[in-house]
């Protein structure tokens, strides 16, 4: 009964508020769902603290400057796997075009 | 009737429901309106979404369904950019990119920027939403929609908006950054070109074997180059004249016409008007010049190995994005500028189809990354 006063409490502030989207909502719920599937005996206030810990997170857009790190492995694969598609394409256009040159050029110069 | 009735029912032709955001969309609407007739920037695809941005901010957007339809038919399925690609892949000719294949690794190379924006982008966003938001760095239109909508991502329009604006802004973001990363000896240096004859059989091979490795190499980019090189297919093959030339024509107006205002459909005030749209403007700025910044750099790297009879302008390597010819006339022309005498043109075109390759393959391999 606490958790459910709580909660609508947040959701009509966060409706009156009008700066988070329906999208917006549903995420932040969702996250706050996973964040505390599995665990037990939480109490109206931790469940509403999760809950606002993820809102905030999303109205601040969150900024994780770590991210620029962790993802240059895909930067590193992007650039691999790039040039070795192109190189194949270059090898192939270059294989193509001596099967399929003229044979008598020579003779017709 | 009454004057009170009269009254109340002037006041129910008044919207109810109006928010001072929407008046904000109607003025961007304006300016991109603006910019595309009197600027002629992108007009094919800045004017309808202009004219659909002021549209689905009408109050009475509810009672629209046909727009959201086409949206749903249309970009929701990916039909219209892929369509669009066989009308792409039927304009171009890739005769300079054949005669001169070593040419494509500069297409490779200006694809960095693609993947330095992801990056940046993850700073701010989740994964799925920066790898969408990276692909502006394609400066492929229909290869950004596709990405953008496998992949869920929540700033379709911001990113269409970005694609389409920065493309036709190219002409202003690159020179001033091949300028900064070249000196003028390096801008002067000539590449003189071979004519060589590239026979009707490799022409006609060329779309079925790329549609081949692609699908073997990187697979979720087979839909895109299937449908580029089934129209270049159609354009090669010689015996479809009448078809390669709607492709072309009729086919590829016809897809952009619904294509641009579909895509103003997902530009409501309430999904627009936020501080991520300002800051994806801005990371694909940054995508845009940092493609151009990759392309050069990596010329010059080459230069550093290659004997000084064989060194290239650095200048081509800007045209490996995907702006299709705008990338490869600019470099022509600052080449033509620094020496009347230097042609870079068959050069820099070469390179340029050549980044339209590598852009979807750029494309592909995110979407196996994340999808």
């Amino acid at each position: 009964m606490n958790f459910m006063h709580s909660f609508r409490g947040l959701t009509a502030f966060l409706e009156a508020s009008s700066t988070f989207s329906s999208e917006q909502m549903t995420e932040a719920v969702s996250e706050a769902v996973e964040t505390t599937a599995g665990t037990s005996a939480l109490t109206a206030e931790q469940v509403t603290e999760t809950v606002t810990e993820a809102v905030t997170e999303i109205a601040n857009g969150g900024f994780h400057p770590e991210e620029f790190i962790n993802n240059l492995k895909y930067m590193g694969a992007g650039m691999i796997g790039i040039f070795l598609v192109i190189g194949v394409i270059i090898l192939t256009i270059l294989i193509l075009g001596k099967l399929t040159a003229p044979k008598n050029q020579d003779s017709d110069e | 009737m009454s004057g009170l009735e009269f009254l109340n029912l002037l006041m129910g032709l008044i919207p109810t429901e109006f928010d001072p955001r929407q008046l904000a969309m109607w003025l961007i609407g304006g300016i991109l309106i603006f910019l595309a007739i009197k600027k002629e920037m992108e007009p094919t695809l800045l004017l309808p979404i202009g004219f659909g941005a002021i549209l689905v901010n009408l109050p009475v957007f509810g009672d629209l369904p046909a727009l959201q339809e086409l949206y749903e038919a249309g970009i929701a399925t990916e039909l219209f950019p892929l369509i669009l690609f066989i009308g792409i892949g039927a304009m171009i000719d890739f005769g300079p990119l054949l005669s001169n294949p070593k040419l494509m690794i500069f297409g490779a190379a200006a694809q960095f920027g693609i993947f330095f924006t992801l990056c940046m982008a993850s700073m701010f966003f989740d994964i799925k939403d920066a790898a969408s938001i990276a692909i502006i760095g394609a400066a492929d239109g229909p290869t950004a929609i596709v990405v953008a909508d496998k992949l869920n991502s929540r700033y379709m329009s911001a990113i269409m908006v970005a694609a389409y604006s920065y493309m036709a802004l190219v002409p202003l973001i690159q020179p001033p950054v091949i300028k900064l990363l070249t000196t003028k000896k390096e801008r002067m240096i000539r590449m003189p070109y071979q004519q060589k004859d590239v026979t009707k059989t490799t022409r006609i091979l060329f779309p079925i074997v790329i549609t081949v490795i692609a699908g073997i190499a990187a697979p979720s980019s087979v839909e895109l180059v299937g449908f580029l090189m089934f129209g270049n297919l159609i354009r090669e093959c010689g015996v479809l004249d009448s078809l390669s030339e709607t492709a072309q024509k009729v086919l590829a107006n016809l897809i952009t016409i619904f294509l641009g205002i579909s895509i103003a459909t997902t530009m409501r005030y309430d999904q627009f008007l936020k501080w991520e749209t300002l800051l994806i403007l801005g990371l694909g700025l940054v995508a845009f010049i940092v493609d151009t910044a990759g392309g050069v750099l990596f010329a010059k790297l080459l230069n550093v190995f290659l004997p000084k009879e064989k060194k290239i302008n650095p200048m081509i390597g800007a045209a490996g994005i995907s702006a299709f010819p705008m990338s490869g006339r600019i470099v022509h022309k600052m080449g033509l500028k620094e020496d009347p005498q230097n042609f870079l043109l068959m050069h820099s075109i070469g390179v340029n189809v050549s980044g339209q390759i590598a852009s979807v393959i750029a494309g592909g391999l995110i979407l196996n990354f994340f999808m």
